[in-house]
């Protein structure tokens, strides 16, 4: 997948004016919030859970080689295979070794987060096998030649009317005239189409949200089945999966899986969670004939044990970008990377690179709602303060930025100190601004004053005011 | 300390040290009352850092509704961030317009004559982006408005 | 090649974690208390609930996520209650289902139904499973894989009946979970394992709720006893 977050500030420009795109984000807000706290609310034990998921990653991730050690063994007594993967590059080799081997020619993809990592479909293609999505979102955005826009609905940013205009565009073998208004017909229209592939299918690819240590399973949460369907018929099971996604017992896993569908989108529980161990067994009638697990590593270990390991923590639940007020002005793409949002702006400068995705922890207004709703209380403004530092450090700031705004910055986090310069600046200002006692544009201040006046308040600040009226002291 | 009325848990005297307009209000913890009176709708918005840093959320507004003649209209998503975020909204501007567009837009809905907040820097903010849409609602920290302050000019003049 | 891969990678996990000679004992007993004792950590007191009430619970919670619930006072009752269930969605007399003694036990002779066994290829519009257990906590079915009651039963056909006996009704998915540890031994699972809560569902289309997403449009429970 290319790489855009180098032009977030353009990609975000281009997001604003998007009228369909503008529409389609208001569905977060609503969709999403209020059914969280919902969930939340209905759960007594919801913030105690929060704070056991947290210790039972915390300790996996301690242990992780361990871990990882008694789950490979596992796997391998179930006949299952895991195969360790550097980065991107080495994953997309496995794959197609095992494709080959399986002569495949059609690969089912249940939704996994971890394919778009390593860009795999694009690759496949390459290679000449059809990948197929089933994920409604996913093959949507499939259909448009596009990336996921959120981690837990990828089709977020497309409205119904765009969904059944693609429809009518490439599923050309039905009736042009037919009735696409209702939702419904649209949803029906593609499971009938992805009903055939599940079964042409060769392997089945789908992702895991969690990887037992105690037993070797493999674990997906989904609501439409489509993932089930995907191990189930195509023969061959490819999990893709990363290091982090390790938890040591199913009662570890049944802790997280009830802060993370509530997280997610405000469910109880999502319709279907599945653990999968190994291929189908001696006496089975149904399911795959092979199992293997792709363990990627792709920048991971690098950040165990730094400053960045809690965000090793994350279940890919959405609940931070679901809470973002830049998420939700500027939608997942102007991220320009695989993952957006307030997980996105600390993964990606991990994953690929602080030089790439620099624009992204900075991006942040740090009003901290992300870290307020995260089940897994991951620190996100306070890391992705961290990458600003090393940015800074690294003098990959333009020298602009780094000589007005590092101003700016220091002031903003020494609230003394903003409030001292904004009470010694204000009476200048005050003359500056004249009869009108605002300004419409200013010098330095371009970025304020484009979309809003700045005050020149009265020569003095409440705060003067308010000492000298004998309140308080004030200084 | 002759305008503060205290609850049965308040052992503090009025914020003596107050050091930031933030923490003015969460020293005032165990204040129930003030003796100040406006005569006015007013809408609050929760700045991120008092909210979720310091917790504030319910002090503020019990201490607007003990002031006389003072109706409190709850702004639609008052705990969403306005846009400023320090460098942020200069760095970002085209975003953090959106966030705060979003914002006035809710503070016009409620049909509130004055906005209040605790942190300067929204309210900068939001007062900047409220003139350039010409809406009218005067901008003020809240502690103004409970200290009864409201003789003097609000942050961004009048409209 | 993936051998050197592997070496490689648990060598940046062991320096990243601190891991030495020195520690390794002690972290190899963490690691293995961990996952012998299985601790269980927060359970809700939600479905800490005597068996009458945890019934009642789960089929609350089994109805908010959309399914339906009959109940029936002995298992010679399904046929007939299978027979209806169709009839009423005016659907084909006809049901695919597993080899679960359970069910091939039942007589059908008594109903016009036609009974096919074995796991399905996609063309059954309705199935008729048994359930291992559930969840009162959440309105939870949990479904085994094997030849009793194959897993594309749960996935393939739109309408879904699985049978539910009342007495294997837990609180949690801790109380099912270690059910599953008695019966495979620790350590040990079927292929594959289903939570099922409700039937099939995607908001994927402007964040608007549908049933019936790829697997059930309904997912019909008869709990028996
Ligand atoms: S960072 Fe937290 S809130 Fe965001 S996806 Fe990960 S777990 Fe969920």
């Amino acid at each position: 997948m290319q790489i855009t977050s180098q032009t977030f500030k353009a990609n975000t420009v281009k997001a604003l004016a998007d009228v369909d795109l503008q529409r389609a984000l208001r569905h977060v807000e609503k969709g999403f919030i209020g059914k969280r706290q919902k969930a939340a609310d209905a759960l007594p034990e919801f913030d105690a859970l929060r704070d056991n998921a947290v210790e039972i990653k915390n300790h996996t991730l301690k242990h992780l080689d361990l871990y990882i050690e008694a789950y490979v063994a596992k796997v391998e007594a179930s006949g299952g295979k895991v195969h360790f993967a550097e980065d991107a590059d080495h994953a997309r080799r496995i794959f197609l070794d095992i494709a080959k081997r399986r002569k495949a020619k059609t690969v089912t993809k249940g939704k996994t987060m971890i394919s778009e990592e390593i860009g795999l479909n694009a690759f496949l293609e390459e290679n000449g096998i059809l990948p197929v999505e089933t994920d409604l979102g996913e093959y949507i955005i499939q259909l448009r030649g596009e990336h996921p826009s959120h981690i837990i609905a990828p089709a977020v940013h497309i409205n119904r009317d765009q969904v059944e205009a693609d429809f009518r565009k490439f599923h050309v073998h039905l009736d042009p005239e037919r009735d696409l208004v209702r939702p419904e017909t649209l949803l029906s229209e593609a499971r009938q189409i992805l009903r055939q592939k599940y079964g042409e299918a060769d392997i089945g690819v789908t992702g895991a949200n969690f990887l037992i240590a105690e037993t070797g399973t493999s674990v997906i949460v989904t609501n439409e089945g489509n993932g089930d369907l995907t191990q189930l018929m195509g023969k061959c099971h490819v999990v893709l999966a990363s290091l982090e996604k390790l938890v040591p017992t199913l009662e570890d896993t049944a802790q997280i899986l009830r802060v993370l569908a509530r997280s997610a989108t405000g469910q109880e529980m999502s319709v279907y969670t599945t653990l999968s161990t190994g291929p189908k067994r001696t006496e089975d009638e149904d399911g795959p004939e092979e199992y293997h697990v792709i363990l990627l590593d792709n920048g991971r270990s690098n950040m165990l044990g730094t400053e960045f390991e809690d965000m090793l923590r994350c279940i890919r639940c959405g609940a931070c970008m679901n809470h973002c007020p830049v998420y939700h002005a500027v939608g997942g793409h102007s991220y320009g990377w695989v993952y957006p949002g307030p997980m996105g702006a600390v993964l990606t400068p991990s994953l690929i690179g602080v030089d790439k995705a620099g624009h992204l922890p900075n991006a942040s207004t740090f009003c901290g709602r992300c870290e307020a709703v995260c089940p897994m209380r991951i620190p996100l403004p306070k890391m992705m303060r961290h990458w600003r530092e090393k940015e800074f450090e690294s003098h990959l700031q333009p020298a602009t930025a780094r000589a007005g705004l590092g101003v700016w910055a220091y002031l903003a986090r020494r609230p003394k100190l903003y409030r001292a310069a904004v009470s010694y600046a204000m009476p200048a200002l005050k003359l500056l601004a004249g009869r009108k006692r605002r300004f419409r544009s200013l010098p330095l201040a371009g970025g304020w004053t484009k979309w809003r006046d700045l005050p020149a308040p009265e020569g003095r600040t409440f705060m003067q005011a308010y000492a000298q009226s004998g309140h308080g002291d004030a200084k | 300390m002759r305008t503060i009325r205290h609850g049965t848990s308040g052992r503090r005297g009025f914020p003596r040290r107050s050091t930031s307009l933030v923490s003015f209000l969460t020293d005032v913890r165990g204040v129930t009352g003030v003796d100040a009176a406006l005569p006015a709708t007013v809408t609050y918005h929760d700045s991120c850092s008092g909210l979720r840093e310091l917790g504030i959320r319910e002090q503020p507004r019990q201490l607007l509704k003990s002031v006389e003649g003072l109706t409190l209209k709850e702004l639609p998503e008052a705990d969403v961030c306005c846009g400023f975020g320090g460098t942020f909204c200069v760095k970002y501007p085209d975003v953090s317009n959106a966030i705060v567009g979003k914002k006035a837009k809710h503070i016009a809905s409620t049909g509130a004559d004055m906005l209040l907040a605790g942190d300067l820097g929204c309210l900068m903010n939001m007062d900047g982006k409220l003139k350039r849409e010409k809406i009218g609602v005067e901008v003020r920290h809240v502690a103004e408005v409970l200290a009864g302050m409201t003789d003097k000019p609000p942050i961004g003049g009048k409209l | 090649m993936s051998g050197s891969t592997r070496d490689a990678v648990m060598g940046r996990l062991r320096r990243a974690v601190g891991a030495n000679p020195a520690n390794d004992a002690e972290r190899r007993a963490a690691v293995t208390a961990r996952l012998s004792g299985a601790p269980k950590g927060v359970i809700p007191a939600r479905g800490q609930l005597p068996p009458a009430e945890r019934l009642e619970l789960f089929i609350r919670m089994a109805t908010k996520a959309d399914a339906t619930v009959t109940r029936l006072d002995a298992a010679s009752g399904i046929p007939e209650e299978v027979a209806a269930y169709l009839r009423e969605r005016n659907l084909p007399a006809a049901i695919r289902m597993g080899r679960d003694p359970r069910l091939a036990g039942l007589d059908f002779s008594g109903t016009a139904l036609g009974v096919t066994t074995g796991p399905s290829e996609g063309d059954d519009l309705s199935s008729l499973s048994h359930a291992v257990g559930a969840i009162a906590e959440t309105g939870t079915l949990v479904l085994t894989s094997g030849p009793d009651n194959p897993t594309s039963l749960n996935f393939l056909p739109e309408y879904h009946i699985v049978v539910l006996d009342a007495a294997d009704v837990a609180g949690d998915m801790e109380a099912v979970l270690a059910r599953l540890r008695q019966t495979h031994g620790k350590g040990t699972m079927p292929r594959s394992v289903n939570f099922v809560t409700g039937p099939s569902r995607s908001a994927d289309i402007e964040q608007t709720l549908l049933l019936g997403a790829h697997g059930p449009r309904s997912l019909h429970i008869l709990v028996v006893g």
